[in-house]
């Protein structure tokens, strides 16, 4: 398989001298094209940093990470808006939305911003599978927790980015709503062949992935291919 | 619960902080208009406290009706008969007193070393200055010595630097008989002057000799001798003392120094009442813009900390205790806001002695508000803070926890009062606008004549109306008028131009509102172009069309020599030369203005099918009989062909008491010889002189004389009552004649640029006579229009200057309500130019609505009064879109900085920390 994204021995600290804290120690990753990879791990243990750091939002202290083998961990901010742009999808776990935009408005918003023409094909798909077609004339204060979350995976996927990073995008939503923008998450990389990272530290959501790497202390400590719940739920009793 | 409301501003720090800058805004406009008057104040006060410095004065009692005397001409100050300069003498005698003088204040122009007039604020004064000034004055001298002999001047510091005069130069000064060439002989240095004051002296012997006719001055100056220091009460007992030997028929009294002073500075201030109501209506707009920007940051922050209170309430806070923990708040607000405002509203006011400076007036004058201001301006920032905060305290302590929560992220709807009242004002002030329109129809067709009395008070009714109803009810049209005005800029820039359009409607009430602040300075200033720029077109339609004269020959003094008259004859390429006086004579008890013209006038200068008349004021002229314009007919209820009473002087009896008065004193002086053995010196006969008047002719004998009025007519270039030169000669001393126009014709064929030429250097020698054509007229016209405008630009451009700030205010409170947004929007890739982008359009968008309603009622306001005033001369309405079209570009692009500030905020908002913000 492809790596779409690659890092070596990635290390961050938060803080100096007394109360430094290390989020990553020395981390080795490599994210294959077209792979569901969840990154669980306790609160503290790195998780968020790690995704941060990957997906350009954060700087690193040492090391190197590359997105389709262009070196993203040197580059300026103005260069890092572009890439982000072009290359990145995100998914936070709220307030993903432009509240004084309609719903359609807010999935193409990376089209708009980057001049880019709206593939109307795709996008159809897209709002098909995420089942928010009738849904596109409304305001995000007009919809419900789930259905924005949805909204907010399709506008990820719109720009076809090489890769999506979802921050616990169903950590506000009920069981139900959950299970549905996971389905739809899962769907678009076996169908379209998407490359998505997850961060999570819920096992059912986890276990809708094709590999699961869990961090503890700033290191990975176990990386699991297509764990079943039971198996992701066993690691992190450990 | 203060604890709470501390920690909670300490929390807040960047909300709480906008709101004290909102206040400071506010108050510092108020500031720098109050600080404007002081100095406007202060500046006429301390005109008098050196220049006037004696401690008593000695003048006339005022005027009865019956008599009359020469020095009504001299305008503001005195109403009041003439005294007897032998009075000094007998003063002088007093043990107490050190000197007693004829106080000799003549207006002049005097010339600087480079042959040009030496400019002043207001004209340059000629005082008479005794023999041993220096000793009593308190003014010192700087170099050369006191004027002597005849043609000798003194000067003071600052008008020799202004003329760039030095000791034994020679120049010229020009008073209103003539043109004297005079030597300086020294400079004087006075303790304290006004700024732009400026004085020339003259020995006082030959200013008496050169000034005082019959005996007469108007005033004495006296200095007392004290024993111990110089207090209220020795002087009022020199006062007493004085007042004692006073004659019963001397018609005078004595005043304090400082009471002379304090009359004439209240009289000044009288004189200019016009610039207080200018300061008040500046500090009542100031007031509106600062409380449109103050109860805006308010109502924002407010609403913003509405889910913050809802949890309050939640764990168990009382409503009361919610709403006096917002009212605090309030209260540090204000307090601060207001301190600061009054720092940054006295620095701004700095500006105007540069400003002035440009207008070739050095002030050196400290504008600091006083106590009293500063208590009011705290007063206004405290209150407006806290009225600004009761509606939102009283619904954050309100409102169940609850629905809190979730109203916070929806926009509170108009209220219905303001919409109630807007739509009031509204209607009452279009039916307003339909009247004044159709005037005409109201008043003669449907009989309603009394409305003619307010028309100007509907005019201006209907004007501040509309732009009270647009304020009230702007937050209705802001959706419409924005959706229209950013269409093209969601076409070209399709992201920032959506994303802009979007945060502007979210917010559309605080988004109207700061549009409004700089909506109404808008307004005002595009008011004030159009109907400056409608007074220049219609006084110079009038000039263009009114007047037949090829030359009209003028002095900035508004007084020419008489001797001017006899130069401009001797040019003879001239078909005509009519020269205009003026006096003040009273009918009715009430000075009025006549103008005295010579049979020929109109029908050499003026063309008398433009104007409108009754009775045929060319006969009228030839009778003898009085023009009355219309205004004053219509205020006095003077009808055609009705006779009144004009006071005047009797001078027949004048001359026949001269010849008697000349008798007498060849008689007394013959009788001083025989007594004393030898011939009588000069001040002896003037002494002998002084009292033979002082008998024969007390007083001007006075006659009423009656005149038919003529014909009533509406001439807007003669403002007063026209009468022929032989009958004003008639009643009229020379001295009361002030020469103020001349009118010429050329004769056929002459070139006009060649004789103008001729007769500008024949009026040269007296320097401030210019000769103007018709351009020339309208040109001097415009440039005075110009200077009042400039002012009212300066002030006005602090509001607006305000209003913008309040734009960056709105904005960077805005920014932070929207930190989460932003940092999605960088995180998916909105680049720092765009986020850029985005607030500019946002800023531009408020300030392009404001703009453009303010420029709509600007000239609505203009339309309006024109409209009101167009019987009384306002006939054409000129609106300069160029002028308008300056104004909205300087506008905009402010309001294009003014989105800079903000927007380096947003760029420095780091993203992760950004979407995780509360």
């Amino acid at each position: 398989m492809v790596s779409q994204l690659k890092a070596y021995k990635v290390f961050k600290k938060y803080g100096k001298a007394e109360t430094e804290v290390v989020a990553l120690d020395y981390v080795d990753v490599e994210i294959s094209q077209g792979q569901f990879t969840a990154i669980m791990g306790p609160s503290g243990s790195g998780k968020s940093t790690l995704m941060h750091t990957l997906a350009g939002l954060d700087s690193i202290n040492s090391g190197e990470i590359f997105l389709n083998n262009i070196k993203i961990s040197n580059l300026s901010q103005k260069k890092l808006t572009k890439i982000r742009r072009d290359n990145i999808g995100f998914i936070f776990q709220q307030f993903n939305l432009v509240p004084t935009l309609n719903a359609r408005e807010n999935i193409t918003l990376p089209l708009d911003i980057a001049h880019k023409k709206v593939d109307f094909e795709w996008f159809d798909k897209i709002v098909n599978i995420f089942g928010i077609k009738d849904r596109l004339k409304h305001r995000p204060s007009e919809l419900s927790g789930g259905q924005q979350q949805r909204v907010a995976c399709a506008r990820a996927l719109v720009t076809r980015p090489a890769i999506i990073f979802a921050d616990e995008p169903t950590g506000n939503l009920d069981s139900k709503s959950s299970g549905e923008v996971l389905n739809f998450l899962k769907q678009s990389v076996d169908e379209f062949g998407q490359t998505l990272v997850l961060v999570t530290h819920n096992p059912r959501a986890a276990s809708y992935a094709d590999r699961v790497l869990v961090l503890a202390d700033g290191k990975i400590i176990h990386d699991l291919a297509k764990p079943s719940y039971d198996q992701v739920l066993q690691v992190f009793k450990e | 619960m203060f604890r709470l409301a501390f920690k909670n501003a300490k929390s807040h720090l960047g909300r709480f902080l906008l709101s004290i800058i909102a206040v400071a805004l506010g108050t510092s406009f108020i500031i720098a208009t109050f600080c404007f008057q002081t100095a406007i104040n202060s500046t006429i006060d301390s005109a008098y406290a050196s220049s006037l410095n004696a401690d008593l004065f000695v003048r006339g009692v005022p005027e009865t009706q019956s008599s009359i005397s020469v020095s009504q001409l001299s305008g503001i100050t005195q109403n009041r008969q003439q005294i007897d300069v032998s009075l000094a003498e007998k003063i002088k005698e007093l043990p107490d007193v050190q000197i007693a003088y004829p106080n000799i204040n003549k207006s002049i122009v005097a010339v600087s070393k480079d042959e040009k007039p030496i400019y002043s604020l207001g004209t340059i004064m000629l005082r008479g200055i005794p023999e041993n000034f220096l000793q009593f004055s308190g003014w010192t001298l700087e170099s050369g010595e006191l004027p002597q002999a005849d043609n000798e001047i003194i000067l003071e510091k600052q008008t020799a630097i202004q003329g760039n005069l030095s000791v034994g130069d020679t120049t010229k000064i020009v008073d209103d008989k003539d043109i004297l060439d005079v030597r300086i002989a020294g400079i004087l240095k006075a303790p304290l002057l006004a700024p732009g004051e400026l004085l020339v002296g003259m020995n006082q012997s030959q200013a008496e000799k050169r000034y005082i006719s019959d005996g007469k001055v108007s005033q004495i100056a006296v200095w007392g001798k004290f024993a111990g220091e110089k207090t209220a009460a020795s002087i009022d007992n020199l006062r007493d003392e004085i007042k004692n030997i006073l004659p019963n028929d001397s018609h005078a009294e004595v005043i304090s120094g400082d009471q002379m002073r304090q009359e004439l500075s209240q009289n000044v201030k009288d004189n200019i009442g016009f610039v207080n109501t200018f300061i008040i209506i500046f500090a009542i707009i100031a007031l509106f813009v600062g409380c449109f920007i103050i109860a805006n940051t308010f109502s924002m922050i407010v609403h913003e900390s509405l889910r913050e209170y809802a949890m309050l309430r939640a764990i168990g806070a009382s409503s009361k205790q919610v709403f006096s923990t917002v009212i605090f708040q309030a209260l540090v607000i204000g307090v601060f806001g207001s301190a600061i405002g009054t720092l940054l509203g006295t620095a701004l006011i700095q500006i105007i002695p540069l400003i002035l400076k440009n207008f070739g007036t050095d002030i050196n004058i400290s504008v600091l508000p006083n106590i009293w201001q500063i208590l009011i301006v705290f007063a206004v920032g405290i209150t407006i803070s806290l009225i600004s905060a009761i509606f939102p305290a009283r619904k954050a302590g309100k409102t169940p926890p609850v629905q809190a929560m979730s109203e916070a992220a929806l926009p509170k709807p108009i209220g219905i009062v303001r919409i109630i009242v807007g739509a009031y004002f509204l209607i009452s002030s279009l039916s307003s606008i339909i009247l004044i329109m159709n005037f005409d129809y109201f008043t003669n067709t449907l009989g309603l004549h009394s409305l003619e009395n307010y028309k100007s008070f509907l005019a201006s009714g209907a004007a501040s109306g509309t732009l009270l109803a647009v304020l009230l009810l702007s937050p209705l049209f802001i959706k419409p008028v924005i959706w229209v005005l950013s269409s093209p800029l969601v076409f070209f820039s399709r992201v920032s131009g959506k994303l802009a359009k979007g945060n502007i409607l979210r917010n559309f009430k605080s988004s109207a509102n700061t549009s409004s602040a700089l909506l109404i300075g808008v307004a005002l200033v595009v008011c004030c172009s159009v109907l400056a720029s409608s007074v220049q077109t219609s006084v110079s339609s009038i000039i263009t069309n009114n007047i037949k004269s090829d030359f009209i020959i003028l002095s900035q003094n508004l007084r020419m020599p008489k001797s001017v008259i006899d130069k401009v004859k001797q040019d003879n390429s001239l078909a005509s030369v009519n020269p205009l006086y003026i006096s003040q004579l009273k009918i009715n008890s009430e000075a009025t203005p006549i103008i005295s013209v010579e049979d020929t006038f109109f029908k050499n200068n003026l063309d008398l099918e433009t104007f409108s008349y009754v009775g045929d004021p060319n006969e009228a002229l030839e009778k003898g009989e009085l023009i009355v314009p219309k205004y004053l007919a219509a205020s006095q209820n003077f009808a055609l062909g009705q006779y009144i009473t004009i006071n005047g002087v009797d001078k027949d009896k004048v001359e026949k008491d001269k010849k008697t008065i000349e008798q007498n004193v060849k008689k007394s002086v013959l009788e001083w010889a025989q007594k004393n053995l030898k011939q009588p010196d000069d001040s002896i006969i003037e002494q002998i002189k002084n009292d033979e008047t002082k008998k024969v002719m007390p007083d001007l004998p006075v006659v009423e004389k009656q005149f038919r009025i003529g014909c009533i007519a509406d001439i807007m270039v003669m403002p007063g009552i026209i009468i022929n030169h032989k009958d004003f000669d008639a009643i009229t001393m020379s001295e009361q004649q002030v020469l103020f126009r001349i009118f010429v014709n050329l004769k056929a064929g002459e070139n006009s640029e060649i004789v103008k030429n001729e007769l500008q250097n024949k009026v040269k020698d007296y320097y401030t006579i210019s000769v103007l054509d018709k351009n020339g007229l309208n040109s001097i016209l415009g440039s005075t229009v110009n200077i009042v405008l400039n002012l009212i630009y300066g002030l006005l451009a602090l509001s607006i200057l305000i209003a913008l700030l309040g734009i960056v205010n709105t904005l960077t409170l805005s920014v932070v309500q929207r930190t989460r947004e932003i940092g999605l929007l960088k995180a998916i890739g909105l680049s720092n130019s765009g986020l850029t982008l985005m607030l500019g359009l946002e800023s531009f968008l408020i300030a392009i609505f404001g703009t453009v309603l303010g420029v709509v009622l600007g000239i609505n306001g203009a339309v309006a009064t024109q409209t009101a005033l167009k019987d009384s001369g306002l006939s054409d309405l000129t609106i300069s879109y160029n002028n308008i079209a300056v104004f909205v570009g300087f506008v905009v692009v402010f309001s294009v900085i003014a989105c800079l500030l903000p927007a380096r905020r947003a760029k420095k908002l780091p993203i992760l920390e950004a979407i995780a913000a509360d």
